[in-house]
């Protein structure tokens, strides 16, 4: 079966229209950041959906054949996750059957390196203990001019 | 799994029973006024209970019943443990709330100290950095209603909002600093037994061995004493708790609204007491993972638990636990910013000549003006609660050491101090954008102390001390 140019055309000017009402009626699930250097992240979903019969799954695989958890939904359309260790991880929403609903995403989890983090708490000591120093012992600050006294 | 538990027409319920007796209350406290000493101070005259009490109740807001358990979901052990430090701020400031009542028996504003001590620029710089830091505060607290209300009874969060913040600035209205500490007095008996009562039950019911199972499993990280962005959090929340407390004229206005020598006793007595309550708020949220709760955004994992724990009834607990704990820092935010709106502001810069009439007047317009300006902020809910409190912490840890070589040391002259506050505020800008909420108070009270040793070691100021009182007496005459 052949088109002519203009039935061409017509569908698709046809297709064009009706695209956005298609896009619409599809589950779209939306990481925050897909690159997460805390281990937190949300997930969003673009659609009310009852949270007794959908479940978010997130697995370590992009075949979803290793689950690290599944998750109970809410109304709100968004959900907080916490505590993941460095890896890359897949998140879908399922029905009760285990049939896909949605788009699959990717989040990949990369902690920050742990020497920055030493050296940001070494200096957060330093300057902790500088302070109480300031206060409780001013004579051992040296911000003194030589012989100054104490302010009365 | 949803979270709303309470019927709409019990939580307005509450609402109007709680915004009577909260209104009344203030108005009776506020008929013994006469003086604008008693409406912003107190009468200068506040006793070791009502001053333990009331700083203590302060400190506990939003921040530890809603964001303490938010950063242990996100941080683990160091987000609850880092969040309890906070209390080094009211511990620290306890020798420097005796300074202040030396140095200024009759002072009424931080913003008047920092004019005496450093001058205009550094007046102006100190100025920007605290209103923005008490509009932060004041819209963080106004939202922290919207969202309380909204997770446990479904009201719309603009309601809830509206609700607590038209509440608040009728009892401040009313009453000033003494309704403020009168019902802070209340509210922390409140607030201590409902977080005892909670970290009790979760541990009675939910178990130490499943809490620990469920995260270990779920959640290994929120148990990693080696989580890199955590162990960056932990001092950063240090020195934010310290740059707010340092800075902020809620707590100068205690201590000048305290008895003499109350002050340093009051503030350490509150700190100490404090200590333990995020670890009870933040221990809650990692029970999450045992009882299968993850909320829609992390801010509301503590209420969602608690309600979950203690049930339909519990959830009306909840909501006056934490109605109390946002309305204790909501009025004593608005009592002290309009003082310093007020003081600095209308007086400073408008209206030198003012009388004490006129700014006990202008007082009460800057109360209502304040409060309708923080609905007006509040109105689109624009980050979670957490994230638009750090981004305060990059200004007030700049002012950490401004303040305290202010209080204690001749050598640190104005330009220093203003360009400490300013420079190390926007860096502190560039990490929290650049890296993280969790350092950018760290660094701005890092580029902070350069700043001001390399004041000192350049210049060599010698201020008079006499000069605070002496030209304090002269202003308030």
């Amino acid at each position: 079966m052949s088109f002519s140019y203009v039935e061409k055309l017509l569908l698709l000017m046809i297709l064009t229209l009706v695209s956005p009402f298609v896009d619409a009626e599809g589950l779209k699930l939306s990481p925050e950041s897909q690159l997460v250097k805390e281990g937190y992240y949300s997930l969003r979903w673009n659609k009310k959906i009852s949270n007794d019969k959908w479940l978010l799954q997130v697995a370590d695989t992009p075949e979803f054949n290793r689950l690290v958890k599944t998750y109970p939904l809410n109304l709100a359309g968004e959900i907080a996750l916490s505590g993941y260790s460095d890896g890359v991880f897949f998140a879908r929403i399922v029905d009760s059957g285990g049939a896909s609903q949605s788009n699959p995403v990717t989040i990949t989890v990369h902690h920050r390196e742990l020497s920055m983090a030493f050296k940001l708490f070494a200096l957060g000591a330093g300057l902790f203990i500088f302070l109480i120093v300031l206060i409780f012992f001013p004579q051992l600050a040296r911000v003194y001019k030589a012989g100054e006294k104490q302010p009365e | 799994m949803e979270l709303v538990t309470i019927p709409s027409h019990w939580a307005f319920l509450i609402l109007g029973v709680f915004g009577i007796f909260w209104v009344g209350f203030g108005w009776w406290l506020g008929k013994k006024n006469e003086s604008l000493d008693d409406f912003m101070l107190a009468g200068r005259n506040v006793g070791f209970a009502f001053a333990s009490a009331t700083a203590m109740a302060t400190w506990i807001t939003s921040n530890t019943t809603l964001v303490a358990p938010q950063l242990t979901y996100q941080f683990g052990i160091w987000g609850m443990v880092g969040y309890s430090m906070a209390a080094l701020g009211l511990i620290l400031f306890a020798p420097l709330a005796k300074r202040i009542k030396l140095l200024m028996p009759q002072g009424y504003t931080c913003g008047d100290f920092i004019r005496l001590r450093y001058g205009k620029v550094a007046w102006f710089v100190f100025l920007i950095v605290s209103l923005f830091y008490a509009l932060g505060w004041l819209v963080s607290l106004g939202m922290a209603g919207g969202i309380l209300l909204s997770a446990l009874s479904g009201i719309d969060y603009h309601i809830g909002m509206s609700a607590i913040l038209i509440i608040c600035v009728l009892y401040t209205l009313l009453g000033g600093l003494r309704a403020v500490i009168a019902t802070d007095f209340i509210q922390t008996i409140i607030i201590l037994f409902g977080v005892l009562l909670i970290g009790y039950i979760c541990v009675r019911d939910v178990g130490l061995e499943n809490i620990h199972t469920a995260v270990s499993r779920e959640s290994p990280e929120l148990l990693n004493l080696l989580f890199p962005a955590a162990i960056m959090f932990l001092f950063n929340n240090i020195f934010f708790g310290i740059g707010e407390i340092f800075h902020s004229n809620v707590w100068w206005s205690r201590a000048f609204a305290f008895k003499q020598n109350l002050g340093q006793r009051a503030f350490l007595l509150s700190g100490l007491l404090w200590l333990p309550i995020p670890i009870v708020t933040g221990f809650v949220a990692l029970s999450a993972m045992a009882l299968n709760i993850y909320p829609p955004s992390a801010d509301m994992i503590g209420p969602m638990i608690a309600a979950r724990l203690l049930g339909d009834i519990g959830a009306i607990f909840v909501f006056v636990v934490v109605f109390s704990a946002l309305a204790s820092s909501l009025d004593s935010l608005l009592a002290a910013t309009s003082d310093l709106l007020t003081k600095d502001i209308y007086k400073g810069l408008f209206r030198k000549d003012a009388t004490k009439k006129q700014l006990l007047k202008t007082s009460k317009y800057m109360i209502v003006g304040l409060g309708g300006f923080t609905w007006l902020l509040c109105l689109p809910k624009v980050a979670t609660l957490g994230a638009l409190l750090n981004f305060t912490g990059a200004f007030v840890a700049s002012t950490i050491w401004p303040i305290v070589f202010g209080l204690y040391y001749r050598r640190l002259g104005g330009i220093t101090a203003a360009l400490a506050m300013a420079i190390a505020s926007a860096i502190g800008l560039v990490g929290y954008f650049k890296i993280g909420f969790y350092v950018a108070a760290l660094l701005s009270c890092l580029v902070s102390l350069v700043i001001c040793l390399s004041g000192i070691a350049l210049r060599n100021e010698n201020f008079d001390w006499q000069l605070l009182s002496a030209e304090e007496v002269k202003n308030n005459d």
